[in-house]
């Protein structure tokens, strides 16, 4: 830099070391230090309408259950044959429980997704709620 | 006496929250002054200095001393503002619109006439330039803690430093022209 040019500039540089500064906003400290409280407290819940989800999961989880007994236990569609044959009946018998069960485990295993992904859903927006009210 | 920035770092590493309060209340000032001097807007140096703190506290136990713990976190701070200037130059706001705003907060703030030209002549420089010239004026730092900040060499950082002058310079004589305004 030339000294000419350096003069020009230092004119500027008492002004510009007096107006650089800013002031924080007063709000600044405590609004950063709220954002530190542990994210790893026990959640609460407040309101009737935040149980819902979890109310919801849990329903959805028995009814998955019962399904699973009724469809399992549930024998009505079996009998005897004519000529009773002890290696044919239970041959049957195994068929009829392995169709009913492999039915009603499809059906459960995909209803327990479903009730872990509302139960997840609404944890996680219960949790960001929480920690940014 | 004073505690040290390490002393207080210590301190956090070790759970004290107050310790956090007390380096936020020290650096809060500076802080901010990079944000709005890069984002030319106060909402979102707010946010810049809120997030560069809380990044601070995750990693203040990666931090290793090499450097002061000013030029550690004045570089998370410039990398912040920058992002942020970045993310939201795709919403562009009109230039004369963004320096209203700057004008107005002059103004809350009490400052001169000479000090609100100022700030309008800073936002109308690029963002990365308005954070070296905020560096360079704002407190005693050298070259190398000015270059280790904006992640460029020395020489690099005298060289941006010096035309970043200049063009502050031909933009506020124009303006206190225009205003018939001596220096």
């Amino acid at each position: 830099m030339n000294t000419q040019e350096n003069n020009k500039m230092e004119k500027w540089d008492d002004l510009m070391k007096k107006s650089i500064q800013e002031k924080a906003p007063s709000h600044l400290e405590d609004s950063i230090m709220s954002m530190l409280q542990p994210k790893t407290s026990p959640l609460k819940i407040k309101s009737k309408s935040n149980l819902m989800p979890f109310l919801f999961a849990g329903g959805l989880s028995l009814f998955s259950l019962l399904l699973w007994l009724i469809s399992t236990f549930s024998s009505t569609s079996y009998s005897i044959p004519d000529q009773y044959n002890f290696s044919q009946s239970l041959l049957s018998f195994i068929k009829y429980l392995d169709f009913g069960l492999g039915n009603s485990s499809l059906i459960l295993a995909t209803l327990a997704i479903i009730s872990l992904l509302i139960a997840d859903y609404a944890y996680r927006s219960l949790s960001s709620k929480r920690n940014f009210s | 006496m004073m505690i040290s920035d390490q002393e207080l770092i210590a301190k956090i590493c070790g759970g004290d929250n107050e310790a956090f309060r007390l380096l936020i209340t020290r650096y809060q000032n500076f802080a901010f002054t990079i944000a709005i001097r890069v984002t030319g807007d106060s909402m979102e140096a707010e946010e810049v200095v809120q997030d560069s703190f809380l990044k601070a506290h995750q990693s203040l136990n990666s931090f290793r001393g090499d450097s002061k713990f000013s030029t550690w976190f004045y570089r998370i701070v410039v990398n912040f503002a920058l992002s942020s200037k970045r993310k939201n130059t795709l919403q562009t706001k009109p230039l004369e619109e963004s320096n209203l705003e700057f004008e107005d907060l002059a103004g809350d703030s009490d400052k001169s006439e000479k000090e609100a030209l100022v700030n309008k002549a800073i936002a109308t420089l690029n963002a990365k330039d308005a954070g070296i010239i905020t560096l360079y004026y704002m407190e005693d730092l050298s070259l190398e803690e000015i270059g280790k900040i904006m992640d460029m060499s020395h020489s690099n950082a005298k060289v941006s430093i010096f035309r970043a002058r200049q063009r502050l310079g031909s933009i506020l004589k124009e303006l206190f022209e225009k205003n018939g305004l001596l220096v």
